[in-house]
């Protein structure tokens, strides 16, 4: 079976070309595309489960749990890039020479196993529920291609054995993510979201690609299997040394902070919510922006050598853990608090990869892949049934109309809030406990009351996410006016808090939607009354079955997933074991603290929780006035978070702005003053050759006429005795042998004058 | 590889010319019979450069990549009495140009279809195109340094006619700029070109053994140790005629034959050695006579200003043919002579700083200067500046991967930066208007045009997978290898691009179309879409599977290095270290005790 994992990207791949190519051209009907797109998914994670049976039972216990990496030529590997010899220019052995060659082919091993199932389980339950969510869309065929060429490049990412490799998955996953943010190509949001993700993350690429280059600097190969090796020679760089190996862990990360959407690059992430929901599901919260945590723990050989990048991981991915659940508070579309949700969730795992935990971190990654996922669909199946409003003031009261969509999420809410036994719970707790135990640095204890304080502001938000959608008064009938006025109203809205992005704030996604064109559900009945068509009184629909049951499929993945987790008998943690590094420095600090401890902090882990739980249904359950009051009463800190923390205006508006000014400048500048040099050279060349030609004209032509002028004047002479004549010529003959004649004959003549002269 | 007594090198570079040539006896007002035979015969040069990979059944093999060096010789008396011969002559590089030339000369000549029968004097335009892919195709298969500035200078009148007569509306400046500009450069490389051949028999008679040396290691290829001996032959008549022997005819030279040589591969063979005879300071010279005309071409900031004015006005043939093969004679040029022939300047540390430096510069500055443009044409053109930028500066990394890397986005950019001036040329056959405010809304007007564009822009900043990526990859990469704060301002670039690029794309497809004139585009025909086939084929296979293209460049990358820096290969090889040091530790039994 391991000789047929080069299928397990393939098949995605296949399904892209299949619905890409001919999904135009042949008219295939929805049934066929949906079919094709979710059937090589399929077929994908059939192989995937398939290959960690195999590997888990025959392969891992014969070779020393060493990852598998196909070998054999054209499918299962080729050679990619192949770049000529090279000299090693970095680190212990700088100036040998190497061979850059890079072989495309997958590594097996227990990580990529793990995300490899991750991928196609949830990417399969997110594929089916597309199937329904997209029902009826132009672009149906284009939507799975864009999918499936999603799931070929992460699979890609994670199954590379080299960084070369993994980097193409890399910027792939970014591509597909641009190509569904931009779906909607016709409204100007989803393309600016589209851009931005784009351009963000190739910031992030900049420091990973200058890290690959780094790591072929020092070492003389890519090879994860052969760096890993190579690594072992040099020594760990403790706190505040700055080293060759944090150099590259800091290069690594970066491109870490843009695909997993940390401080300073987590902007792209909530705008993309302006791509289809599924798309949200799978890219924006399951699989891709998690791809930052698995590079991390991919190359926690390089990271485990540098303390202070690893303090640098964990503050990153605190803050932004923080900073991000505050921003969800205030949010009122509902796609835009989940995507808060995912960054802050985002951070914690890279909190826990910090503090030296990467298998906690990766298991984090495992279980948020189901709730997120789950709550992100079931978002998607509010959104559908409230024929694609977003905004969280606009629904209420829905868990009548939709039992299941709501029940599911219900489920996905516990874990999410970290209740025992919720999938959440287990992972958000190991973190937890090692970002408090950890001996790496001092002073992770702020670290870990910090995420502490976020678990609550979760539990918090969602709580009151679930109730604005699923409890109290039914807003969504509450007759506003619809069309523009609705659009006027959400404007206003936004431009008393909010003074920037007014239209991003209530655009989401809504297909086809022009402003000006009716939005929201009440619209939607009223669009039927206006065209006479009889129907009955808008009421929210549950979504079909095959939207649904994906839903439930992740509901019980995100109770059931958290086991395999639980402390001291995790066999997560086996089984990811012999991908962690463990330089020896470290081994001698490793001791764990006492177990009552750890279940004190569990217990209180718990009631934070539960007391953000209950804060949230006082808030936006009980007692609504409750939100109103306290968000007058802690205005500057309101504003704070409702407006992002004023970093997205400042980048977006301003950096933009500054950016622009500087081109233009620079424009003007080489107009001016560089092609301003050339053509003065130009004019330069022409005055002179004026001036040329004047002085041609008058001084080298004037000596050349002057020449003539004087010959002319000369000839003067001669022409007056050119006669012509013969006769005057022989009179001329005659003078001149006359002439010649006394001055030969008669030599004396002078001397007889001057005989005469002086008698 | 002979064609009825006619060496295929012969084929490949006059045949365009002899199509031109028989254009002139079309009669004028038959458009259609032109049209059509310009675009068979242009097909026709195409399929007979293709031998030269191939092979031909009974003709002999294609080009042995094992052997490396100069293949497909001829050699044949030009002007005795200055040395010139009519030598033709290519290594994998002029290779890989030589098909980019003709394969982008099919296209140019094909996409000029519609345009041409709007704008009119087909009949003279197709001469032009045609005369234009002769001059160039010589240039590139030129063993020969005087044959090479004659077909260098040649190639410009056509293209000055192009944009001239067939152009935009400010075509005469733009045209005469272009002109005057290029020509500035080879008047400069002229004396240097005088100079080298003045000197050249004096270097050898003062180191006639190293030189010797350094011959058989250019025609030698370094990975299989294979001697290219009809090249080295080539290298050792010029050394024989020093001293008045004609080698290759077995008798004395006429006292009136002069003894020097423009035998490129003879000028390369004393490169290393005219420090020892005439110093530093002369190598430096004859370096910056040569790099400013290649600077000029290729162009370097701050000489890039012509190109923008060139591109805009010019016909899309002509900018096609401009991006995708004019501006590679600079860096082919820098290439085959600045970094061989004078290794000592091109090390020489202020002169490869300044060279990077204006690299790095034209990388920021141009994708800067893209951003701000506010039409089509001029993006890109400033876009060339910024992609050429990172070609020198691979270049410059004087190391396989940044030569390789940059030679391979010579190819890259080829494809990739032509494809994008077609693609705004149908846009502007259809609009007349290259101002991007004029667009917006295409992608749900045109979709198979938003589509090939997309997929041109992707290639074009760089995505993996499609061609570019492996070029600035490797340039890049070999750019930090040399000094990685140069890999840092030269990544910066490709963020860049990605914003100018995408920004573009954005403004003109996205968002609901922007007016009533835009509503009623028509897509892309069958002509106009076939005609990216091509491209787009090149733009997936570099990106997927770059190794054929790259084992052709390898042997020259290898030489060029091995010119510049003798000693970069006996570096001792870094497995046999780590095998070394493993000894000792792998009986500590290490968790990942990898055997490598």
């Amino acid at each position: 079976m391991l000789k047929l994992v080069w299928l397990i990207p393939v098949l995605p791949l296949l399904g892209f070309l299949i619905n890409f190519l001919l999904g135009r051209r042949l008219h295939l009907s929805e049934r066929a595309v949906s079919l094709i797109g979710c059937g090589v998914i399929l077929l994908s994670l059939v192989l995937t489960v398939a290959a960690f049976y195999e590997y888990a039972t025959s392969y891992a216990p014969a070779h020393d749990h060493q990852p598998f990496v196909t070998s054999g030529g054209f499918p299962q590997s080729f050679e990619f890039l192949p770049g000529g010899l090279a000299r090693t220019t970095l680190g212990q052995q700088a100036g040998h020479l190497a061979d850059f060659k890079v072989e495309w082919s997958y590594q097996i091993d227990q990580l990529s196993l793990v995300m490899m199932f991750i991928i196609t389980f949830v990417g399969l339950c997110i594929h089916i529920f597309a199937v329904g969510y997209m029902h009826g869309d132009r672009g149906f065929y284009r939507f799975f291609a864009y999918l499936n060429l999603f799931m070929f490049m992460m699979l890609v990412l994670v199954m590379a054995s080299n960084f070369v490799v993994m980097f193409v998955g890399w910027e792939g996953v970014g591509l597909c993510s641009y190509l569904l943010i931009g779906y909607y190509f016709d409204r100007k949001e989803a393309g600016d979201a589209a851009k931005k993700a784009f351009v963000v993350n190739r910031i992030g690429d900049f420091g990973f690609s200058l890290a690959i280059f780094g790591i072929f600097a020092a070492f003389g190969t890519l090879n994860f299997t052969e760096l890993r090796t190579a690594v072992t020679h040099y020594p760990v760089e403790q706190l505040w040394a700055w080293g060759l190996m944090s150099w590259l862990a800091l290069g690594l990360f970066v491109g870490a902070t843009g695909k997993s959407a940390q401080i300073p690059l987590y902007i792209w992430l909530p705008d993309a919510m302006a791509g289809p929901t599924p798309v949200s599901a799978l890219i924006h919260a399951a699989t891709m922006v998690t791809a930052g945590v698995f590079m991390v723990t991919r190359t926690n050989f390089i990271f485990q050598h540098s303390v202070t990048m690893m303090m640098v991981v964990a503050l990153v991915g605190c803050l932004t853990a923080f900073v991000a659940a505050t921003i969800g508070i205030t949010q009122t579309d509902i796609k835009k608090v989940l995507a808060y949700s995912t960054v802050s969730q985002l951070g914690f795992m890279f909190l826990g990869a910090g503090v030296g935990a990467f298998i906690a971190a990766i298991f984090h990654v495992f279980t948020h892949a189901f709730f997120k996922a789950l709550l992100f669909l079931g978002s998607g199946s509010v959104i559908h049934a409230m024929h694609h409003e977003q905004e969280m003031p606009r629904m209420g009261g829905l868990r009548k109309y939709l039992p299941t969509t709501y029940w599911t999420m219900m489920f996905g809410w516990l874990a999410i809030c970290g209740i025992v036994p919720f999938a959440g719970f287990f992972s958000k707790d190991e973190i937890l406990w090692n970002a408090f135990d950890t001996q790496l640095f001092s002073g992770a204890k702020i670290l870990w009351f910090v995420a502490l304080l976020t678990a609550g502001l979760t539990a918090f938000y969602m709580t009151r996410l679930m109730w604005l959608t699923f409890y109290g008064e039914e807003r969504f009938r509450r007759r506003h006016a619809g069309g523009e006025a609705d659009e006027a109203f959400a404007a206003a809205h936004d431009k008393g808090l909010q003074p920037h992005d007014a239209l991003a704030a209530s655009a989401g996604d809504r297909p086809h939607h022009q402003p000006g064109e009716h939005v929201g559900a009440h619209d939607a009945t009223d669009r039927l009354d206006a065209q006479g068509i009889p129907h009955l009184h808008f009421e929210p629909q549950e979504s079909p079955r095959v939207m649904t049951w994906p839903l439930i499929v992740l509901a019980v993945g995100s109770v059931v997933v958290g086991l395999v987790g639980i402390p001291h008998f995790s066999a997560f943690e086996q089984w990811l074991e012999p991908v962690i590094a463990r330089p020896e420095a470290q081994h001698a600090v490793a001791e764990h603290g006492s177990f009552t401890i750890e279940a004190a902090l569990m217990l209180l882990a718990l009631a934070v929780a539960v007391v953000g739980m209950y804060l949230g249904r006082e808030f936006y359950g009980k007692r609504p006035e409750l939100a109103r009051q306290w968000a007058a009463r802690l205005k500057p800190l309101y504003r704070l978070s409702f407006n992002k923390w004023y970093w997205d205006w400042l980048l977006d508006v301003k950096g933009v702005a500054a950016g622009k000014a500087v081109n233009n400048a620079l424009w003007r500048v080489d107009a001016v003053v560089v092609d301003g040099g050339v053509n003065g050279t130009g004019r330069l060349t022409r005055i002179s050759a004026r001036l040329s030609g004047w002085w041609d004209k008058w001084i080298v032509d004037g000596l050349v006429n002057a020449t003539g002028w004087i010959t002319r004047a000369g000839s003067v002479v001669f022409r007056t005795v050119q006669t012509g004549l013969w006769q005057n010529y022989a009179l001329l003959f005659v003078l001149g042998l006359f002439l010649v004649f006394i001055w030969y004959v008669y030599p004396s003549i002078p001397a007889a004058i001057k005989g005469m002269m002086g008698k | 590889m002979k064609f009825f007594w006619i060496g295929i090198l012969s084929w490949v570079t006059w045949l365009p010319a002899v199509g031109a040539i028989i254009l002139l006896f079309f009669n004028k007002t038959r458009n259609d019979r032109i049209r059509w035979f310009a675009n068979l015969w242009i097909v026709v040069c195409f399929l007979i450069s293709v031998p030269l990979v191939t092979g031909f059944p009974g003709r002999g093999a294609g080009y042995d990549r094992s052997l490396g060096g100069l293949q497909f010789i001829e050699d044949y008396d030009w002007i005795p009495f200055i040395g010139a011969r009519y030598q033709l002559g290519i290594d994998g590089l002029s290779l890989v140009l030589v098909l980019l030339t003709t394969l982008l000369g099919v296209v140019s000549v094909v996409c000029s279809w519609a345009y041409i029968r709007e704008k009119g004097r087909e009949k003279e335009y197709y001469v032009m195109l045609l005369l234009l892919q002769s001059g160039m195709l010589g240039a590139f298969v030129s063993a020969d340094l005087f044959l090479f500035f004659v077909f260098w200078e040649v190639m410009l009148v056509p293209m000055y006619f192009l944009i001239g007569i067939w152009g935009g509306t400010n075509r005469l400046y733009s045209a005469i700029k272009f002109f005057l500009y290029t020509l500035v450069g080879s008047v400069v490389m002229l004396l240097a070109v005088l100079k080298l051949f003045f000197i050249f028999p004096a270097v050898v008679q003062a180191q006639r053994p190293v030189v010797e040396a350094t011959a058989r290691q250019l025609a030698t290829n370094t990975e299989t140790g294979r001697l290219n001996q009809p090249m080295y032959n080539l290298i050792d008549n010029a050394l024989a005629r020093v001293d008045g022997r004609d080698k290759a005819n077995n008798q004395l030279l006429p006292a009136a034959y002069s003894r020097s040589t423009f035998n490129i591969a003879a000028l390369t063979a004393i490169g290393p050695h005219i420090k020892a005879v005439y110093g530093l300071s002369l190598v430096i010279w004859l370096f910056i006579g040569f790099a400013l005309s290649f600077a000029i071409k290729v162009p370097m900031f701050p000489f890039h200003t012509w190109l923008p004015d060139a591109h805009y006005d010019a016909p899309t043939a002509g900018s096609v043919i401009l991006a995708g093969v004019l501006l590679k004679m600079g860096t082919y040029g820098f290439m085959r002579f600045s970094l061989p022939i004078f290794p000592d300047a091109a090390l020489h540390p202020q002169v490869r700083t300044v060279m990077v430096v204006l690299a790095i510069i034209g990388i920021i500055y141009g994708a800067l200067v893209a951003m701000a443009q506010k039409d089509v044409k001029k993006l890109i053109a400033y876009s060339s500046v910024s992609h050429l930028g990172l070609v020198m500066l691979g270049l410059f990394a004087l190391n396989p991967q940044g030569i390789n890397g940059a030679v391979l986005q010579m190819i890259n950019h080829g494809i990739s930066t032509g494809g994008l001036f077609m693609l705004a040329g149908i846009l502007y056959e259809r609009r007349h208007t290259y101002e991007i405010k004029e667009f917006g809304g295409l992608a749900s007007v045109m979709p198979v045009y938003a589509t090939i564009f997309l997929i041109i822009t992707l290639s074009s900043l760089g995505l993996p997978l499609m061609n570019n990526f492996p070029g600035e990859f490797l340039a890049l990469g070999g750019a930090f290898l040399a000094r990685p704060l140069w890999a840092v301002f030269g990544a910066i670039g490709v963020i860049l691009g990605a914003a100018y690029l995408l920004w573009l794309y954005q403004r003109v497809f996205f968002g609901p179309p922007a007016s009533e004139a835009n509503r009623q585009l028509a897509d892309l025909n069958r002509r106009e879409a076939w005609q990216f086939a091509p491209l787009i084929f090149l733009i997936f296979w570099i990106g997927i599977y770059p190794k054929p293209v790259l084992s052709y460049i390898q042997p020259q990358t290898n030489v060029v290095v091995a010119q510049v820096q003798p000693d970069f290969f006996k570096a001792p090889p870094l497995t046999e270290k780590v095998a070394e040091e493993q000894a000792p530790a792998a009986s500590e039994s290490t968790p990942a005790g990898e055997t490598r």
